[in-house]
C-alpha cells in the first residue's frame, strides 16, 4: 500500500474526528451560557480545540458569536470545523479509489453541502441544528466504515486516525477544566461546580454514560475516572488507546511482523492506561498527566507518520 | 457522402444488418424508453466508473449514442495490418532518431523537423529502451470517406487517453441489450486492461531481475483524465502513483509503501515530458520524480510512453509517415494520410492562403480542435481573421483538404439521423508483438454538419463493434447428447 | 600545463532535509586538449561517485542527500594534463550542430541581442571577433547578474559574468544560424583573485566545434578545462538539483586550480 494512501486516510479520519470534537466543545460551551461567564466557557472550548492562540491574534475580545464563528467556519482558523471538512474531502479525493462508496459519500455529499449552504449565517442563526448536522455527518463517516471496510491496512490506518485524534481531544478537554476536578478545588461552591463538571461530561456527550456507570451524582474523582481509565466509556483515553494498539497489532500482523517504535510507544500507554488508578493519578497531579498524555500522544502520532507514511 | 450504415438508395450495408433488425424490432417508443435506461444505467453501471468523478452523482462528460458504429471483419482486417504497419514504423522512427539518425542521413526528413522540434528530448538520445519500443500506448485517429477510403488524421505518441470510454461504453451496451452481444459475433474488447498490463511488463528494463512491478503515475486527481488513470490502474491491479510517491535511491525508482522503500520497474506515465523529472526538464516542477531520467539511463526503469515519443505524432513529422513506412519496412503504406500543406513552405502557404475557404487549418502543435479553421463551416470574417494569424506564424500551421467524413446513424431529438464521426483505435506495442484491441473509440460529432468531433467541442461517443468473421463465432448450436 | 583542481561545493541547511536530488556534471572527458591523470568525485567523503553518460555526451552523476541531512559536500580532485588545440573540441558527439540552434529562455535573441552580430562570423578570427564584440558591450561586474539572468537583460545592463557572456555570445550566433553551445569548466588564471570555475561557449565553425572565451577573449586552450556542456547554463551547470524541506539555504563554493608539477 502506498505510503500516501495511509496518510490520506489516516488524515482523513483525523478530521472528521476533530471536526465532531469541536462540535461538540461548540455545543457544550453553548449549554453553559447563563450558568458560569459565558467568557470563561467560550475561552475553555477555545483553548481545549487548540485555538485560543490564532484567536488572540484575530480578536481582542472573546464572545460567544465570534468565538462560534472562529471555531465553526473561520477559513483562517485551521480547526475550524469547515476547514477540517475542506481537508477531510481533499484526502478523501486524493484516495477516493481506496474508500468504499458509503465513506466517499459522507464526505463529499457534506462538502457539497457545505457549499451550497450559508454556514455563516447557520452558524450565527440556527447553531443547534448545524452542530447536528456536523454530529449526523461525522457519524455518518464513522458508521460508514466500520460496516463497509475490508479488514485491511486501510482500515486499520483509518482507526487510528479516529481514537488518535479522539484520544488527544478527551485529554485536552480535561486539561483545560482539571483544576474543578481537583479535590483541593474551592469554587464558588453548589450548584455551579456541578455544571462545572457536567460541562466535562458534555463535552465528551457522557452525561447519561455518567449515571449508567456510577449510578450516583457526579463526582470531580469519577469524572476524570470514567474519562481516562473506564474501558466502556468510548471517548476515555483507555478506550482510544485500547483500540490504538488494537489496530497497530493488527497492521504489524499484516505487514508480517514489522513493527517499531509506534508499538513499542502505544502498548506502554494502553498497559499504562489498564492498570493505572484514579488516585495515583490525583495524588501525582492531574495536570502533569494529561499533559504529559497530550505529548504522549503527539509523539505517537509523529512516530507512526515517521514508521509507516515516510 | 459516406454512411456508415446505409448505402446510395438506402439499401443496409451487410455489418450493419444486426442493428437495422434491432432498430425495426424496436418501436420509437421503446427506443426512447431504452436511451432513458441508458441514462439511468449509466448512473447505475456507475459502480465502475462513478467512483473516479465529482460529485455524488456520476456526471458523465461526454455524452453517449446508443446506436452502435460496425465495422465489419473484411474492413477491420485491413486497418489493423495498417495500424500495425503505421505504429512499428513510428517506433523504428523514434528509435533512429534518438539513435543512427538513418532517415535523416537519407535526406527522407530533414534534420530541423527533428533536432529543432519541440517534442525532442536530448535526454533520450543514445538511449536503448527495451525492445525498442518508445510508444507503447498508441491512439491513431482515423476517419472515413468512402467504402475503402480510410485516412489517418492523426497519431498519438504521448499519452493517448480515451480508452475507459470505449471500456465504458461497451460495458453499458452490454448491459443494455444483452441479447445483440449473444451469437458471439462481436470482437470483445473487455481484455484491454490485461493486454495493456503484458505490454507493460513486457517493457521492463535490462536491470529488473524477475517479476516486474509496474505503476501508474497521474498528475493527480485534479487532471481532467483522473478517472481515467484510476480506472485503469484498478483494472490492471497496479498502484496509482503521483511524483511524490516516487523516488530514485542509488539510480532505482522506488514508491514509499506502508512497508517501506519498494522497487518499480516499469512506469506508465499519464503526465506531459516536462513533469516527469525536474531535473532533467523543467526545473520549477516539484510534480515529477528527481534522478527518473537518470534512472532511466541506467537501465534501472522504464518509462511508457517514453519521454520524446512525442516528435513522432507532431503534426509536420505527421506528412512523413508515409515515408517512413516506405523507408524502414520497405513496405507501401496500407493507410492514407490526408494531404497535408506545410505552412512554413513559402509555396505551400500561398496555395494555402488562396484556398482557405476550402480548407482546414490547424495548429502543427495543438491538440483539442481549438486554434482550428474549417474553411467551409467559417464566416469571410473568420477566414479573414485566421488568414492574418497564419500569415503572422506561418510555421505554427499545417493544413489539410476538408474530407467528407462518414456518417452514422445516432439518436437525435428529431429522431435518427447522420451525424459524422472519427475513430480512435488503440494499438499496444510490446517488442515484436502488436495488438490493436478490435474496435477503438469512435467519436460522434453531435452537432448537425460539425465535422468536429472534439469532447471539448460537443462531441459524444459510440461503442464500436468490429465483427468478427464467421469462423471466429462461437457455434451456436451444440451437438446433443447421447444417451 | 598540469594542472591540479580542488573543487567544493557545500549546501548547509537551517532544517533538515526532506529530500534532495542534484545533478554533477563534474566528469570531464579526455580529449585532444585534455588528459585525465587522476579524479574523483564524492558526496560527504564517501565513496566516489559512478557517473553516466547523459544525452548531449556529459559525464554526470545524481547526489542524493540521505533523508533528514542539514548539509551536502561535493568534492572534487583531480589532476589532468591540458593541451592548447587552438580551441578545437574533438571529442565524441551524440547530437548533430543543428541542435545548438535551439533556443532557450536564458539565450531568447530579445532586446538587441539579435541584432549584435551582422551577419554569421566568417571563419575561426571572426569568431575571436564577436567574442571581444560581447565582451566589450558588457564589464565584468560579480554581483549585477545571477544564474537566472537571460541574455537579453545582461546586455541591457551591461554588466555580468562569464556565463552572462557566454548566453549573450551563444544567442546572438544562434541568431545569425550559427550553432553555439554553453560549456562549464575551470580555469586557471595564474592568480588567486579570479575565479576558478568558469564558463564558455563552443561554436561550430568551419566543419568542428571550436573553444571560444568571450570573458577572456580567447580560445580555449591550455587554461581551460573542460567539464559539460548544453544549450545554456541549466543544462550545462556543473551542480544543480531540487529540494525539498531545508529551510534557508546557504552555498559556499571553494574551487582551487594549481599549476602541479610536470
Amino acid at each position: 500500500m502506498l505510503a500516501r494512501t495511509a496518510e490520506s486516510v489516516y488524515w482523513l479520519a483525523r478530521y472528521i474526528e476533530r471536526m465532531d470534537n469541536v462540535a461538540r466543545l461548540i455545543e457544550a460551551a453553548q449549554r453553559m451560557a447563563g450558568l458560569s461567564s459565558q467568557t470563561e466557557e467560550w475561552r475553555s472550548a477555545l483553548t481545549a480545540a487548540g485555538c485560543d492562540v490564532g484567536y488572540a491574534a484575530k480578536y481582542d475580545t472573546v464572545t460567544s458569536a465570534n468565538a462560534a464563528m472562529y471555531l465553526g467556519v473561520d477559513p483562517d482558523n485551521p480547526s475550524s470545523i469547515l476547514s477540517s471538512l475542506e481537508k477531510a474531502r481533499a484526502n478523501a479525493r486524493s484516495v477516493r479509489t481506496a474508500l468504499t462508496r458509503d465513506m466517499w459519500e459522507a464526505v463529499n455529499g457534506a462538502w457539497l453541502e457545505s457549499r451550497r449552504l450559508d454556514m455563516k449565517a447557520l452558524v450565527l442563526e440556527h447553531l443547534p441544528e448545524t452542530l447536528d448536522w456536523v454530529k449526523t455527518m461525522t457519524t455518518r463517516f464513522l458508521g460508514a466504515y466500520s460496516s463497509t471496510m475490508l479488514r485491511n491496512e486501510i482500515y486499520f490506518f483509518t482507526r487510528l486516525g479516529t481514537f488518535l485524534e479522539r484520544a488527544d481531544n478527551t485529554a485536552r478537554i480535561l486539561d483545560v477544566k482539571y483544576h474543578v476536578l481537583l479535590p483541593s478545588y474551592s469554587g464558588v461552591g453548589g450548584l455551579l461546580d456541578y455544571y462545572q463538571w457536567t460541562s466535562i461530561l458534555q463535552a465528551v456527550s457522557a452525561t447519561r454514560a455518567y449515571h449508567w456507570v456510577y449510578r450516583s451524582e457526579v463526582f470531580p474523582g469519577n469524572v476524570a475516572d470514567l474519562l481516562i481509565l473506564k474501558p466502556e466509556m468510548p471517548r476515555s483515553l483507555r478506550a482510544c488507546y485500547d483500540q490504538i494498539a488494537d489496530a497497530l497489532e493488527l497492521l504489524q500482523d499484516s505487514y508480517g511482523g514489522l513493527a517499531g517504535e509506534p508499538h513499542r510507544l502505544a502498548g506502554a500507554l494502553a498497559a499504562q492506561l489498564r492498570y493505572g488508578r484514579i488516585d495515583d493519578i490525583m495524588k501525582a497531579g492531574l495536570h502533569e498527566y494529561l499533559t504529559q498524555m497530550i505529548e504522549r500522544t503527539a509523539s505517537l502520532g509523529a512516530e507512526i507518520e515517521r514508521f509507516y507514511m515516510r | 457522402m459516406f454512411d456508415e450504415m446505409r448505402a446510395e438508395g438506402g439499401a443496409v450495408r451487410p455489418a450493419y444488418a444486426m442493428v437495422d433488425r434491432w432498430l425495426k424490432a424496436t418501436p420509437q417508443a421503446a427506443l426512447d424508453a431504452k436511451k432513458k435506461e441508458a441514462e439511468r444505467l449509466f448512473r447505475r453501471i456507475g459502480i465502475t466508473f462513478a467512483v473516479y468523478t465529482e460529485g455524488g452523482d456520476p456526471e458523465r462528460l461526454i455524452p453517449f449514442d446508443m446506436i452502435p458504429r460496425v465495422l465489419g471483419a473484411d474492413e477491420w482486417a485491413i486497418l489493423e495490418r495498417g495500424l500495425k504497419q503505421r505504429v512499428r514504423a513510428l517506433n523504428l522512427f523514434l528509435k533512429d532518431i534518438y539513435g543512427p539518425a538513418e532517415i535523416l542521413k537519407a535526406g527522407i526528413i530533414p534534420e530541423a523537423l527533428v533536432f529543432l522540434n519541440a517534442a525532442f528530448q536530448a535526454h533520450m538520445q543514445g538511449l536503448e529502451v527495451p525492445n525498442g519500443v518508445y510508444t507503447h500506448v498508441s491512439g491513431i485517429d482515423l476517419v472515413r470517406t468512402g467504402p475503402d477510403e480510410f485516412f489517418v488524421l492523426e497519431d498519438n505518441c504521448r499519452t493517448p487517453s480515451g480508452v475507459s470510454y470505449m471500456l465504458e461504453n461497451r460495458a453499458v451496451m452490454m448491459r443494455l441489450f444483452p441479447d445483440l452481444f449473444e451469437g458471439g459475433n462481436i470482437a470483445p474488447i473487455q481484455r484491454y486492461p490485461e493486454t495493456l498490463l503484458k505490454t507493460l511488463r513486457a517493457a521492463a528494463p535490462r536491470r529488473c531481475n524477475g517479476d516486474p512491478t509496474v505503476v501508474l503515475l497521474t498528475p493527480g486527481p485534479f487532471n481532467s483524465a483522473y478517472y481515467e488513470h484510476s480506472f485503469l490502474a484498478d483494472e490492471m491491479g497496479v498502484e496509482l502513483v503521483e511524483g511524490p510517491d516516487l523516488r530514485v535511491q542509488d539510480g532505482v525508482v522506488c514508491m514509499r509503501t506502508t512497508r517501506g522503500l519498494q522497487r518499480v520497474d516499469v512506469i506508465y506515465r499519464r503526465i506531459d515530458d516536462d513533469f516527469l523529472d525536474p531535473l532533467a526538464f523543467n526545473p520549477d516542477s516539484m510534480l515529477g520524480v528527481p534522478g527518473l531520467m537518470a534512472a532511466y539511463r541506467q537501465g534501472n526503469v522504464t518509462i511508457a510512453n517514453a519521454p520524446g515519443a512525442g516528435v513522432a505524432d507532431d503534426k509536420a513529422v505527421y506528412r512523413l509517415v508515409p515515408d517512413m513506412i516506405k523507408f524502414y519496412l520497405g513496405e507501401e503504406p496500407l493507410l492514407k494520410n490526408v494531404p497535408t500543406w506545410d505552412c512554413s513552405k513559402p509555396d505551400a502557404l500561398s496555395h494555402v492562403l488562396d484556398n482557405l475557404a476550402e480548407l482546414v487549418v490547424k495548429e502543427a502543435r495543438g491538440s483539442g480542435g481549438y486554434g482550428m479553421l474549417v474553411g467551409p463551416h467559417a464566416t469571410k470574417a473568420e477566414i479573414a481573421a485566421f488568414a492574418e494569424k497564419l500569415k503572422a506564424n506561418p510555421a505554427d500551421y499545417v493544413a489539410q483538404p476538408t474530407l467528407s467524413l462518414s456518417t452514422c446513424p445516432c439518436f437525435v431529438e428529431s429522431g435518427v439521423a447522420p451525424r459524422h464521426i472519427d475513430l480512435r483505435p488503440f494499438v499496444l506495442t510490446a517488442g515484436e508483438e502488436i495488438a490493436v484491441i478490435p474496435g477503438g473509440l469512435t467519436r460522434v460529432a453531435l452537432r448537425e454538419g460539425s465535422l468536429v468531433v472534439n469532447s471539448s467541442q460537443g462531441g459524444g461517443t459510440k461503442d464500436t463493434w468490429v465483427l468478427r468473421a464467421p469462423s471466429q463465432q462461437q457455434s451456436q448450436s451444440q451437438s446433443q447428447g447421447q444417451g | 600545463m598540469r594542472l591540479g583542481i580542488v573543487h567544493e561545493t557545500a549546501y548547509r541547511y537551517e532544517a533538515p532535509l526532506e529530500r534532495s536530488a542534484q545533478i554533477a556534471r563534474l566528469f570531464p572527458r579526455a580529449h585532444a586538449g585534455l588528459e585525465i591523470l587522476s579524479w574523483s568525485v564524492t558526496r560527504d567523503g564517501q565513496a566516489a561517485l559512478a557517473p553516466f553518460e547523459d544525452g548531449l555526451g556529459n559525464r554526470i552523476a545524481v547526489v542524493c542527500a540521505p533523508r533528514l541531512a542539514t548539509g551536502v559536500r561535493i568534492e572534487v580532485r583531480g589532476e589532468v594534463i591540458t593541451r592548447d588545440t587552438g580551441g578545437r573540441w574533438n571529442g565524441e558527439e551524440t547530437l548533430p550542430p543543428i541542435y545548438f540552434l535551439r533556443e532557450t529562455a536564458l539565450t531568447r535573441p530579445a532586446g538587441g541581442v539579435g541584432a549584435l552580430l551582422e551577419r554569421a562570423p566568417g571563419g575561426r578570427e571572426e569568431v575571436i571577433e564577436v567574442a571581444r564584440l560581447v565582451r566589450g558591450r558588457i564589464d565584468f561586474a560579480a554581483d549585477a547578474t545571477n544564474v537566472c539572468t537571460p541574455a537579453a537583460e545582461a546586455l541591457a545592463r551591461g554588466s555580468g559574468v562569464c556565463q552572462d557572456h557566454s548566453h549573450v555570445l551563444i544567442a546572438a550566433l544562434r541568431a545569425r544560424g550559427v550553432p553555439a553551445r554553453y560549456v562549464s569548466g575551470y580555469l586557471w588564471t595564474g592568480r588567486g583573485d579570479e575565479p576558478a570555475s568558469h564558463a564558455w561557449v563552443e561554436t561550430f565553425t568551419e566543419g568542428e566545434w571550436v573553444g571560444v572565451d568571450p570573458a577572456n577573449r580567447c580560445f580555449a586552450g591550455e587554461a581551460h578545462v573542460r567539464l559539460a556542456a548544453g544549450l545554456d547554463y541549466a543544462d550545462a551547470a556543473p551542480v544543480t538539483g531540487v529540494r525539498a524541506g531545508g529551510g534557508a539555504e546557504k552555498l559556499s563554493v571553494r574551487v582551487g586550480v594549481q599549476q602541479a608539477q610536470q
